[in-house]
């Protein structure tokens, strides 16, 4: 297998670390080596102009989702990355030891210069300093001190260097869409510098994910990819890359959170009222709102100090430290007692997408064999008698717009129903029928553990059979608008899981076009005559389910919305 | 009736005995992780607490409820029982002293008067470990713990004598600084020449005058010549210009101090500063101690000298204090050196020898001789200080008494100050 460096553009990072005491973050520098490691045995492109490795946004996702703000920026000059790509890519046999290897030689010497750097230490000594120090005689007296020997032992180690890397990618056509797939990962070292003249990386993690895309090329959307605030012209192969490399970068971010050294952590400094809680944290470390926490109590078992979980909590408002660095975040505990000051809140990444599965029963709706006529080839119904209930499953992604609006467990949903007519088929009908619900919905949910949540959202049901008639196979679709409400209460069963019980009523519109797929023959038509004048696919709806908070997701879901977060 | 008074005085004994002995902390771990300045130490304490309850179910609900509060409060009494009573140099030193506190426990661990002596609470834990199963936590955090504070108030509960009352007596000690020179290198040279050195002077000094001491710096060789004559007579040694400065300018003690830069890893440097504390008259080590500064990187060396020279300083002091306490007991002490003039024969000399010794009998409560030869007397004395508030009433008992003795030498004086005599005995 025959790997190689590709070089990218050169961005530029600075480091800093924070002081440790028991439970607190201590701030990491990291060096980007402005390179992404491919397998070039695994790319399978097309081959199209335009469809070639988008590197440059891959690149770009990378920076947004894993250069986050718990870390500070080492900048290596472009000199020292070509080095290094030089000598990497003159190595006949690529793996992590070699490239290890050539990155002691090539980057971590110049990354100890920049620590090394009396500037540099000074801006980060204020960083540095623990509260007691701040106020030690040597603070209080010598304004201009540096930094201590023990600030510097934890300046020089917490110093890291990361290579994305892909150990895949391929696009074709699929049913008429553009597909891509990506799969690789991202290795983190860290630089461990003895300061006896021995500085070597020391691989951390290599974390492994994919992400793919499926797009349209009929659709406007695909000639263009929005990010943000950013909006890039696409081809639609573009657009798929664009689409999976965000769902990769994006896991990788989580991933890289994931890891024990990057985890934010910090000790509970106030407790205003039981369950809520403050700590010395904020925007400055990318904390945002609704971000969970566990909470961690360290305890003595046998000899040994171990760390037990003790609860849960998610951010209620987050500190903006950034601009006083004396405010703090405030949590709201979940899951567990009340705990005091001193315990340790432990980040929990995830992705802020919550998968939601439910199944239930959809009552006083209509549908009658009338409705399930093939409209010019059939004059019987697919089902032999009326039925006004039907058995509903749904599942749903619902994206945390918290960050971004600044409402705390404010979600939108991407919610897929299927439902199946609770009627009986007639003997002789070779089809099935069922009834697809694609809505886009908000929720938001009041309450802590248990909580109640009203959603409201709108979308299309679509009464759809596939089956054959006559040797001809056939698929119908009749597109119905609707509108629905619910409320649901739920318990959060673990950080992670929730159980919840819904119920709501759907309006269901009269139906206002339908598609025909017979015998492979595309035939759209419009709703006309009486025949579908009592269809009604809404109607009263309960259902239970469980939501399942995402660590990782192959597709991008909501990404364009990721770089808006701001609360 | 008398065996319910017994019963009920028992069961009030207990309780308070309980209640003084709860007011104690449970840990006492605790230690001086720097000194800020002459009145503030940051102390790193522990506190501890185990849950109560009838089972351990209870206990840890205890330990939730309650145990943060409590092991705080118990980490505060730590930090300042470590500044009362740990470390090689506690504020209460003297048996008298410690057991005095007992009767005042209560008042001094009280949360309410710890406010007054903690300054500083950092909010942050050192560690927080639930121990014992979930029915105990221990908890360390830094603490400022204001000396000062705690001073007042163990002098105003007549715990501890005031520096005030001692001064009232016969004086606070008067302290002389002087760099610790090499053989045969006068310090006040290096300390006209040497900044750093000048530094760490002005520190001691700064450092003793806000505790009320009476500091000297010599700056001129005062007296030295007269000094370095008897002195040679005496030891025939090499010359210790810290001993002869101190007897010249007559301090009660001399601290001597020198110090050197180490480098410390990853460029920093720290500062090790050496002082030691000698009793003026005997020359005799009263405590030695080594301060380091915290290992910087770019702070400078005048920093790094105070922030090495405020740990060391204040651990000598404390020896000082202790020496100069006991010895008051003994009296007023005063260094007697007595150049006898050669032409004397020996029986003349036995006369002298003995008329001398009767008349330091006459006015010391004590005494010691160190020298006694045909040309020189050593003598230290302890003279009661109510009678003898200078040198010069010292002087002239002395005279009449060894006159009045009727030996063929007569005793004049050469100069004295408010710790040394220096007298000859001539025809």
């Amino acid at each position: 297998m025959k790997r190689t460096i590709i070089t990218l553009a050169l961005i530029t990072v600075l480091s800093l670390a924070l002081f440790a005491q028991e439970g607190v973050y201590v701030r990491k520098s990291v060096s980007s080596l402005e390179s992404v490691w491919i397998n070039h045995a695994g790319v399978d492109l097309r081959g199209e102009p335009g469809e070639e490795l988008q590197l440059d946004r891959f690149m770009d996702f990378i920076k947004f989702y894993v250069e986050v703000d718990r870390f500070d920026y080492n900048k290596l000059p472009d000199e020292f990355i070509d080095e290094f790509l030089n000598k990497a890519n003159q190595l006949t046999d690529i793996n992590i030891n070699t490239l290890a290897d050539v990155v002691n030689e090539t980057i971590v010497p110049r990354v100890l210069d920049i620590l090394n750097d009396p500037d540099i230490q000074k801006e980060r000594a204020e960083g540095l300093m623990s509260e007691a120090e701040r106020r030690s005689f040597l603070r209080s007296k010598a304004q201009e001190v540096g930094l201590t020997f023990e600030q510097l032992e934890v300046l020089f180690n917490s110093a890291y260097i990361y290579l994305p890397f892909i150990t895949s990618a391929n696009s074709e056509i699929s049913r008429g869409n553009n597909v891509f797939r990506i799969e690789g990962g991202i290795i983190w070292w860290n630089i461990v510098d003895d300061d006896v003249g021995k500085a070597e990386v020391r691989e951390v993690v290599s974390a492994t994910t994919r992400g793919s895309s499926a797009v349209n090329p009929q659709r406007p959307s695909s000639r263009r990819f929005r990010f943000g605030h950013q909006v890039w012209e696409t081809t639609p192969a573009q657009h798929a890359q664009y689409d999976a490399m965000l769902a990769f970068a994006k896991n990788l971010g989580v991933k890289t959170k994931q890891i024990d050294d990057f985890k934010l952590t910090a000790p509970i400094v106030e407790v205003p009222q039981p369950k809520r809680y403050g700590i010395e944290m904020g925007f400055l470390e990318g904390i945002h709102l609704d971000d969970g926490f566990h909470i961690v109590e360290y305890e003595e078992q046998d000899g040994e100090v171990v760390a037990v979980r003790k609860g849960f909590v998610r951010v209620a408002k987050t500190g903006r430290n950034h601009e006083d660095p004396t405010e703090k975040t405030y949590t709201r505990q979940l899951i567990g007692r009340p705990v005091s000051e001193g315990a340790i809140l432990m980040e929990h990444p995830r992705l802020g997408i919550d998968l939601r599965v439910g199944a239930g029963m959809t009552l006083m709706s209509n549908i009658e064999p009338l409705h399930t006529q093939i409209p010019g080839y059939a004059n019987e119904g697919v089902i032999s008698e009326e039925t006004d209930s039907q058995i509903s499953f749904n599942l749903l992604f619902s994206y945390n717009l918290a960050p971004i609006i600044g409402w705390s467990q404010t979600f939108i949903s991407l919610d897929a129903g299927f439902a199946l007519p609770n009627a009986s088929y007639r003997s002789d009908a070779d089809a099935f029928v069922f009834v697809a619900s694609p809505y886009l919905s908000f929720t938001k949910k009041f309450g802590g553990r248990a909580y109640f949540a009203p959603t409201i959202g709108g979308g299309v049901d679509a009464l759809s059979m596939m089956g054959e008639f006559g040797g001809t196979d056939f698929t119908l679709s009749i597109y119905s608008p609707g509108v629905k409400a619910s409320g649901e209460i739920g318990y959060l069963l673990s950080p992670d899981w929730t159980f919840f019980l819904s119920a709501g009523y759907k309006v269901g519109l009269e139906p206002f076009s339908g598609n025909l797929d017979w015998g492979g023959s595309d035939i759209p038509f419009i709703i006309t005559g009486d025949q579908y004048k009592d269809l009604n696919l809404g109607g009263l709806s309960i259902s239970a389910g469980l939501s399942y908070s995402l660590a990782e997701l192959p597709w991008n879901v909501f990404g364009f919305l990721d770089p808006l977060k701001r609360h | 009736m008398k065996r319910r008074i017994t019963i009920c005085i028992t069961a009030v004994l207990i309780t308070a005995g309980a209640y003084l002995y709860s007011q104690m902390p449970v840990s006492r771990e605790g230690t001086i992780v720097e000194t800020i300045s002459h009145a503030e130490v940051m102390v790193e304490a522990t506190g501890v607490y185990h849950g109560e309850g009838r089972n351990e179910r209870a206990k840890r609900r205890d330990v939730d409820d309650n145990g943060i509060t409590n092991s705080l409060i118990d980490a505060r009494r730590s930090a300042i029982y470590t500044v009362l009573f740990s470390g090689t140099d506690p504020m209460l030193r003297l048996p008298e002293e410690r057991n005095a506190f007992e009767g005042h426990v209560d008042y001094f661990f009280d949360p309410q008067t710890m406010t007054k002596y903690i300054t500083f609470e950092e909010s942050h834990f050192q560690t927080r470990r639930i121990i014992d199963g979930g029915t105990g936590i221990r908890v360390s955090k830094n603490f400022r713990v204001n000396k000062e504070n705690l001073y007042r108030d163990l002098v105003a509960r007549n715990i501890t004598v005031a520096r005030e009352d001692l001064a009232a007596q016969v004086g606070n000690p008067i302290i002389m600084v002087i760099p610790d020179a090499p053989a045969g290198k006068n310090p006040i040279e290096m300390l006209t020449t040497n900044q750093e050195l000048r530094h760490a002077a002005s520190v001691v000094q700064s450092y003793l005058t806000a505790r009320g001491y009476d500091v000297i710096v010599p700056e001129q060789q005062a007296l030295l010549a007269d000094l370095a004559s008897a002195q040679t007579m005496i030891s025939g040694g090499e010359r210790d210009y810290a001993y002869e400065l101190a007897l010249s300018i007559g301090s009660d003690v001399y601290i001597t101090y020198s110090g050197s830069v180490q480098q410390a890893g990853r460029g920093t440097e720290r500062y090790a500063m050496n002082v030691s504390a000698f009793e003026t008259t005997t020359a005799r080590l009263l405590g030695t101690e080594t301060g380091y500064s915290a290992a910087v990187a770019g702070a400078g060396h005048m920093a790094l000298i105070e922030d090495a020279m405020n740990t060391a300083v204040d651990n000598v002091l404390s020896r000082v204090m202790s020496y100069w306490r006991t010895d008051l007991e003994r009296g007023l002490q005063y260094k007697i050196i007595v150049n006898i003039e050669p032409h004397f024969d020996d029986q003349q000399l036995d006369e002298i020898h003995l008329a001398w010794m009767d008349a330091v009998d006459e006015i010391a409560k004590s005494s010691r001789e160190l020298v006694l030869t045909k040309q020189t007397i050593d003598y230290l004395i302890w003279v009661d200080s109510n009678r003898y508030d200078r040198a010069l009433r010292v002087y002239r008992d002395l005279k009449n008494a060894f006159d009045s003795a009727g030996s063929d030498g007569v005793l004049s004086s050469i100069n004295m100050n408010r710790k040394m005599l220096l007298l000859k005995i001539d025809y």
